[in-house]
């Protein structure tokens, strides 16, 4: 990927926590510096960003959204690297996880495409070994956003994945964007089944589904259930995902139908940047 | 480049395993890497509810390298146990010593990087091997 691209793309999320680092371009080489207050968050799930962040000084919380709920995964501290997978995976894959600050800290931040150079001088037995370790973490990684942690299964009813409350461990992670597509869907262990629906709006977690009554009839939509759902997103991209009912509401505003909020369960690499380019703002 | 091409002059030693023969123990210390050369070999983890077998490696996998490219350098603990599956493996012990020496050639950003990703490997699965049982 071109340093132009990546400029390009950053000037595209005028949200995302990396902005702060203000034309990164600007001061390759000398390694910039930047003070985050404890709490802040640094780094989200979700996002695309070139950089990657040394801690100088503090402590930072590695959190992954697992089942609905935000997990810790690490605490890294003075002297340790995180949102490394930024050195392979800057445009083509969100980061895995969000780095939120424990303490007050002070972190030097690199840039992807400098240190790329020296990825590609590597000897080649290291460069190998290397990328094999980047390629199991990216499919663990991958393994673990399947799971559901059992704390969930237990409070079923008090988690909100599609909370609007801002702050705390509910907080939104993905950003939402508005829609109105129709898409046809069928539960997973149906494959002759066609339902369709409406999409009303989308994130890289989930979506929410308006769906006539009459679809109850035709297949149970219970919490937990998982169906296929295609779609062409209005930027002209086909959507084909698995995603499993979260909440339900009877009586959606306009249609009298229902009102589904589905989290994905599966999705390719390819549906997951496409609808990346969607949501950008 | 082929697993072998890559290899040359790395290779410390060969060994063979016989089927189900434990190559890598979880706990153990340890400071070799090594590289599959035929056959293939089961990672398997300790959990809660028992062992998980986390991946199936094959010909051209390396396995063992945690140990060396993590911040506790040399120390390392082994962190899952690698187990040869559907009969004898082979592998190539690789030589510790010259794989330390080119990491310590990198600069220290990328040495930093390096064992960074070996940490969130880590991470991510000891979360995984945490949750796998728990939820079933």
């Amino acid at each position: 990927m071109s340093v132009g691209e990546t400029s390009t793309r950053l000037n595209f999320r005028a949200n995302e926590p990396e902005r702060t680092m203000k034309n990164p371009m600007h001061k390759a080489y000398s390694p910039l510096r930047l003070e985050y207050d404890k709490g802040d968050l640094i780094m989200k799930e979700g996002d695309y960003g070139p950089s990657i962040y040394k801690i100088r000084r503090g402590k930072v919380g590695i959190f992954k959204r697992i089942g609905g709920q935000q997990l810790p995964m690490a605490e890294v501290t003075e002297g340790d690297v995180f949102g490394e997978t930024a050195l392979f995976h800057t445009g083509d894959r969100p980061r895995p996880m969000s780095a939120r600050a424990v303490e007050d800290c002070e972190l030097e931040v690199w840039h992807s495409s400098e240190l790329l150079k020296e990825y590609d001088k590597m000897p080649p037995l290291l460069k190998y070994i290397f990328h094999q370790t980047s390629v199991r973490f990216v499919r663990m990684n991958k393994v673990i956003e399947k799971m559901t942690p059992q704390e969930e299964k237990k409070e079923t009813a008090k988690i909100e994945p599609f909370s609007e409350k801002q702050g705390g461990a509910t907080q939104r992670l993905y950003y939402r964007k508005k829609l109105d597509v129709n898409c046809t869907y069928r539960p997973l262990n149906s494959p002759t089944a066609r339902l369709e629906g409406q999409i009303k709006d989308i994130s890289l977690g989930g979506l929410g589904l308006e769906i006539p009554a009459k679809n109850l009839l035709n297949s149970p939509h219970e919490q937990g259930k998982i169906f296929y759902l295609d779609t062409v997103l209005p930027n002209g991209k086909p959507l084909s995902v698995s995603a499993k009912i979260v909440r339900i509401e009877k009586e959606a505003q306009s249609t009298g139908g229902c009102w589904v909020g589905m989290e994905f369960t599966h999705l390719t690499d390819e549906d997951s940047k496409n609808l990346g380019f969607f949501l950008m703002p | 480049m082929s697993i072998e091409e890559l290899l040359k002059g790395y290779v410390a030693k060969e060994e063979i395993y016989a089927d189900k023969a434990v190559i890598v123990e979880e706990g153990a210390k340890g400071i070799w890497a090594y590289a599959i050369l035929e056959g293939r070999a089961k990672v398997k983890k300790r959990t809660a509810k028992g062992m998980v077998t986390l991946d199936i490696l094959e010909k051209g996998a390396v396995f063992g390298e945690m140990a060396l490219f993590s911040k506790e350098k040399g120390q390392g603990i082994r962190s899952a146990s690698v187990i040869a599956a559907h009969g004898p493996v082979k592998v190539a012990v690789l030589d510790s010593h010259r794989l330390i020496q080119d990491f310590e050639a990198l600069s220290p950003r990328f040495q930093a990087i390096v064992a960074s990703t070996v940490g969130s490997l880590k991470a991510v699965t000891d979360k995984v091997c945490t949750l796998t049982l728990s939820s079933k």
